[in-house]
């Protein structure tokens, strides 16, 4: 069953890597689209064809995702339709095609609707091939040589995607066209989508391609190390999709696609720069913040000496949190209690200069 | 011809679509000026764990048990995707993605569980969420399609003055003392409570065409808000009946695609020959001399 | 001065089917520092894109160095809008500034020491040799605009582009980037720069270009700019067809 496993991570680094450059152009969405329609060009080629291995299926299958992009592109150049609307109507128009011809023509052909749209990779060891005198799951020969050719056009083509990626205008002074490398690009993520159907199916693939470079995203200062992480990322999703689903005999796509969810907000709020440092961060600053303003208050003339009831409705506290504020205040002694009235202390009214400062306030 | 309008089971499957598309194409309507398209795709898809994990929970393949868990599942998705694009540098798009794809992952590990499990009986019908089967529409679902359409126009009315300011101008409508958080909320809700009724007929990968493709003919035909929201309406509606009369009385075509691929025949006539479309702009940048 | 360096001739622009620029006629002199100013939808970034070629006209001729081929540009170092890349894309200052040495790469050349030395050097020359490894969605906005500018450096371009560089920056960093355009004028490099504030055009350009639409005057600033020409720019809401 290791080879399931391969079959897993082949496919999920094939498609990681180009993902990297969906995620930074803005373009998942449009990937999402092209993993549906691609399904109009498997079931062409399929009535012409009549053999669900044939090889002008995935030829097929890339020319419509390639005419997706283009026709997505040509509806929401004419500025009528926004880009997002113009994704939305072009490929579900597709989609429905395609399901259309399925359920008029193919009543008996074998074109299993389902195998299609969700894939199952614990299938995949089922179809095999003799390559180098090795039996080995086709599927996993397949995916091997598009991983390395997404491989090899990334590593040759890293400056160009870079450049039109950041700056596409720049790169056009600079004489690289941004067009041919984008549909490149996108002709390379159709051929990767559909042969990654067998494994993962059509709605999963998009999970594949930008789950772990959205995830790198989160952490990453450069280019290079968003590519790498992702690619660990792909990895890591994989293993413990395949874990998991193997285990409890779940759909092994299913269970990686929303491992990755996981991993991504478990990243998004834990990290670093996350979720709950920020908000934590803001807490602390708006609680050293007022705490700093209570203190200015008192160096006021005509406020040096305060009662709890005047500080609470001047700042709009609760019992608890003035609890808190003061209790802190006394204990650092920056301020003292007499007879019911909180006054500054010295260190309290040296605190409040650097305060003005901190602030860049009027002294 | 006379034949299959008065059959039983057009009736109930025209009007349960027609009264869907009808408030889905002015809601949908909304969220297309509103330039958040996708998000009815990215909730269509994540509904799929939440009708699993009703029918797990509960035990009965009823619409209405199903449906509270898409809505369910629906709302869990936004709130998701707010939080994300919120508090990160991802953008929609990529939070769209990231949501969908990995909520439908969710409801195929369930999906799967459920089917290999001798506990849980009469799976078979949870994948017509997925692509739709309005063949198999009930009476009940058409009622239950009508109470929530009922429902959304009904808000959508009341907050009609609202809404209509909050999305030609949302820092005017702060000032005035609207509070756009709740509009969008209002509109995220509608949206999704139609998305969930109308999963059987239309299913979750199509269900977000019924929604934009009215809107932008709308937008085509007229530029009051009003009047794009009739049209989007009725272009809906005129859709789901045509769409419905061509797969009963053909063989074989299920009915969804068939309003899909008639909503995108309307679409493409209008994108050419609307009052905005291509064809009029054409002859009036040649009357100019511009032609570049 | 020595010359002419660009000439557009009777160039019109029109986004879809509203006219953008009109019967442009216009010299730009080889070493000038030009200044373009006009009120707000005037089409001065409109023009500079259509000489960078990236917005295609209805008709006319640009004609730079004597070249109307697109290789040309490669000598032109365009400086956009701070709002027009991605500031959240992973890189740093120096692979942004790296970029500016991509012009001389043909397809799938790699960057060498070389080029690394070049754009430290222009880093340098922008005081921002502190910042090249910070990632740029941590810069402030006259930080970005000084990687933009140290970035059209490491090009090392004669023509030098620039839409709005001293748009809403801090005063330190308006001062160098106007020493840098001095000194790089003094080696003989050609400046034109979209200007907003008209207060300043006497003293940082020696030529300006008055437009709104249409050309309303060109030539040295001190014949040109006068209270006549700005108000009749910014009085006149552009021409109608």
């Amino acid at each position: 069953m290791i080879e399931v496993l391969l079959v897993l991570i082949v496919t999920a680094l094939a498609t990681s890597v180009p993902g990297v450059f969906l995620v930074l152009r803005g373009l998942s969405m449009t990937t999402d689209a092209i993993s549906h329609t691609i399904l109009l060009g498997i079931v062409l080629a399929f009535f012409m064809t009549n053999d669900i291995r044939s090889p002008w299926l995935i030829i097929a299958a890339s020319i419509i995702g390639i005419a997706t992009v283009y026709i997505i592109e040509l509806v929401s150049r004419t500025q009528l339709v926004r880009q997002d609307a113009a994704i939305g109507l072009v490929f579900t128009a597709l989609f429905a095609a395609a399901i259309v011809l399925i359920s008029k023509y193919s009543g008996n052909a074998h074109l299993d609707m389902d195998v299609v749209l969700m894939g199952e990779v614990l299938f995949a060891p089922f179809n095999r091939i003799d390559v180098f005198g090795f039996s080995i799951p086709a599927a996993l020969w397949q995916l091997s040589i598009i991983m390395f050719v997404n491989f090899a056009f990334i590593a040759l083509f890293y400056k160009e995607l870079k450049l039109t990626t950041f700056d596409p205008k720049f790169a056009f002074i600079a004489g690289f066209s941004a067009t041919l490398i984008y549909y490149a690009l996108m002709t390379l993520v159709s051929v990767t989508a559909v042969a990654a159907f067998d494994a993962v199916g059509s709605i999963l693939v998009i999970n594949f391609f930008v789950a772990p470079a959205l995830t790198a995203y989160l952490l990453v200062r450069r280019l290079s190390a968003m590519i790498w992480l992702s690619m660990l990322f792909a990895v890591w999703n994989s293993v413990i999709g395949y874990i998991i689903g193997f285990s409890y005999d779940l759909s092994i796509a299913g269970v990686t696609s929303f491992t990755a969810l996981v991993t991504f907000m478990a990243v998004f709020i834990f990290s670093p720069d996350g979720w709950l440092n920020g908000k934590l961060r803001a807490l602390r600053q708006k609680r050293t913040f007022t705490r700093a303003m209570i203190l200015m208050l008192m160096n006021e003339h005509g406020h040096t000496r305060l009662t709890a009831g005047e500080i609470t409705s001047h700042f709009n506290l609760n019992q608890k949190q003035f609890d808190n504020h003061m209790e802190h205040l006394l204990i650092n002694d920056y301020i003292e209690k007499k007879n019911g009235q909180y006054t500054l202390t010295e260190r309290g009214e040296e605190y409040t200069h650097y305060t003005r400062s901190k602030y860049e306030l009027p002294i | 011809m006379m034949e299959v309008l008065t059959s039983f089971t057009f009736i109930v499957v025209a009007a349960g679509t027609m009264i869907l598309a009808f408030a889905g194409g002015m809601v949908g309507a909304i969220s297309v000026m509103k330039g958040q398209s996708l998000i009815g795709d990215a909730v269509g898809h994540a509904t799929f764990p939440g009708i699993v994990l009703a029918f797990m929970l509960i035990g009965v393949k009823e619409t209405y048990t199903l449906a509270l868990g898409a809505v369910l599942f629906g709302i869990i998705a936004f709130l998701t995707i707010q939080m994300i694009t919120n508090h990160s540098k991802v953008t929609l798009d990529g939070a769209l993605a990231l949501v969908l794809s990995s909520f439908f992952g969710l409801g195929m590990a369930l999906m799967s569980f459920v089917q290999g499990n001798p506990d849980f009986e009469g799976t078979q019908g949870l994948n017509d969420y997925i692509f739709g089967q309005a063949a198999y529409m009930l009476r009940s679902d058409v009622y239950l399609i009508t109470a929530a359409s009922v429902i959304s126009l009904f808000i959508l009315a009341a907050f009609y003055i609202q809404i209509r300011i909050y999305i030609f101008d949302p820092v005017f409508s702060r000032t005035a003392g609207i509070n756009n958080t709740l509009m969008n909320f209002i509109i995220l809700i509608i949206t999704i409570l139609l998305i969930s009724v109308g999963l059987k007929a239309v299913g979750a990968i199509l269900i977000v065409n019924l929604l934009i493709a009215p809107a932008v003919i709308g937008q085509l035909w007229s530029s009051r808000f009003s009047t794009v929201l009739l049209i989007a309406g009725s272009s809906g509606a005129f859709a789901a009946f045509t769409g419905t009369y061509i797969s009963t009385a053909g063989e074989n075509i299920a009915t969804g695609p068939a309003i899909i691929l008639t909503l995108s025949f309307l679409m493409a006539l209008s994108l050419f020959c609307a009052p905005k479309g291509i064809i009029r702009r054409n002859i009036y940048k040649r009357r100019m001399g511009g032609v570049s | 001065m020595d010359g002419t360096i660009i000439t557009i001739k009777d160039l019109n622009v029109a986004y879809q089917d509203k006219p953008a620029l009109w019967h442009i006629n216009l010299d730009i002199r080889k070493n000038s520092r030009t200044a373009i100013v006009g009120p707000n939808g005037a089409g001065k970034s409109t023009m500079i894109k259509t000489m960078m070629k990236l917005i295609r006209p209805v008709s006319g001729s640009i004609e730079i160095d004597g070249r109307t081929d697109k290789g040309v540009l490669k000598n032109i170092a365009y400086v956009p809008q701070k709002g027009e890349v991605n500031w959240d894309f992973p890189a740093t200052v120096l692979d942004v500034v790296l970029m500016g040495r991509y012009v001389h790469k043909g397809w799938v050349k790699r960057t060498q020491k070389k080029d690394r030395d070049i754009a430290l050097e222009a880093l340098k020359t922008m005081k921002m040799e502190a910042f090249c490894d910070r990632q740029i969605s941590e810069l402030s906005g006259g930080q970005r605009q000084r990687a933009f500018l140290a970035r059209a450096i490491a090009q090392d371009a004669d023509i030098y582009v620039m839409d709005e560089p001293l748009q809403g920056i801090d005063i330190t960093t308006e001062n160098l980037i106007m020493d840098v355009i001095r000194k790089l004028q003094a080696e003989g490099k050609t400046f034109i720069v979209v200007h907003h504030q008209l207060n300043t055009v006497k003293e940082y350009f020696d030529h300006v270009v008055i437009m709104n639409k249409t050309i309303i005057a060109d030539g040295p600033t001190d014949a040109v700019f006068t209270g006549d020409n700005i108000e009749k720019a910014y009085r006149e809401k552009g021409v109608g067809v």
